[in-house]
């Protein structure tokens, strides 16, 4: 038991490094800044910068939308082997929401309004905050249940 | 896993298992061969694509395109470690080895990834961590994906 347990924190360790990572390029990338989002996505001649394609975008949407649904999944079914609750199941669909949300807002802002890089910000920031939240509480049951072994 | 490798329609799921075995396999083989092309999979070839040479004229690594290509490889690597263990778990190979292995293997995908970010931020000596454990990974995946191949084929699960 002890060593699984090892196992299961190792793996969420790992997890949590690749939300980090995300978070990371995200800042990077954006800044945190509504501005930077529309200059990036829109484009700005004053600073050089190109507007973005709607092939390039759709590049960076469909893999996130696939693998965030496969991530959301894999962390999420670990809670069958713990007490579920109504918590967990609002956790996944908030997940769940903000990340597809969070990734199909850089189309919307391209091709129906700039306002939209308000919530990709939000919904980015809440799709991180519930990642890392289910990953605690995860870290929190599996070491309550090893206590109880 | 347990119902469908008892059930009368075995086959079908050993035919998916190999099948996928030698997708592992190949995934491997390339993804080091790729590493080699790229003339990154020696410590000194490490720092010199991340940190650049100005006496050569080469450029570093801009940071995004290292955290996209870290945030990529992490992504790929969970996913392979789930199917490659959770196959690994119906095997016959003794449990303590199967739980040793996938902490090691954890173990060194993480510090191959902050190794190199380590060495972006001037930790050279990071890069023998990073050359290593990349490895150390693949020769965990290659072996866990051995035994899941061999035990399928030989009929040892349960």
């Amino acid at each position: 038991m002890k060593y699984i347990f090892i196992l299961i924190m190792l793996f969420l360790l790992t997890v949590i490094f690749q939300i980090f990572t995300g978070i990371w390029i995200f800042y990077e990338k954006y800044s945190f800044s509504t501005d930077l989002i529309q200059k990036k996505i829109l484009g700005d001649p004053e600073n050089f910068i190109n507007p973005a394609s709607l092939e390039g975008l759709l590049e960076t949407t469909v893999p996130h939308i696939v693998s965030l649904s496969v991530i959301s999944f894999v962390i999420f079914h670990l809670f069958y082997f713990t007490k579920i609750s109504c918590l967990k199941i609002y956790l996944f669909s908030a997940v769940f929401l903000t990340g597809i949300v969070n990734s199909i807002c850089s189309i919307l802002i391209l091709k129906i309004s700039p306002l939209f890089s308000y919530l990709k910000i939000f919904s980015f920031i809440l799709f991180e905050i519930c990642l890392v939240l289910s990953v605690l509480l995860l870290f929190y049951d599996i070491y309550v249940r090893s206590n109880k072994v | 896993m347990r119902y469908l490798v008892q059930h009368k329609k075995a086959k079908y799921i050993n035919f998916l298992v190999i099948s996928l075995c030698i997708s592992v396999y190949i995934y491997l083989v390339f993804a080091s061969v790729l590493r080699y092309e790229m003339g990154y999979i020696y410590p000194d070839q490490i720092t010199l694509y991340i940190k650049g040479n100005p006496d050569e004229f080469l450029e570093p690594i801009p940071l995004l395109s290292l955290l996209e290509e870290i945030h990529i490889y992490l992504f790929i690597n969970i996913m392979l470690f789930l199917i490659l263990f959770s196959i690994s778990f119906r095997t016959f190979f003794p449990d303590i080895y199967k739980v040793l292995f996938g902490s090691a293997g954890l173990f060194f995908i993480l510090l191959e990834s902050i190794g190199k970010l380590a060495v972006y931020y001037g930790f050279t000596a990071f890069s023998l961590f990073s050359s290593v454990s990349f490895f150390v990974y693949i020769f965990i995946f290659f072996f866990i994906n051995s035994v899941n191949l061999y035990c399928f084929v030989r009929g040892k699960i349960r």
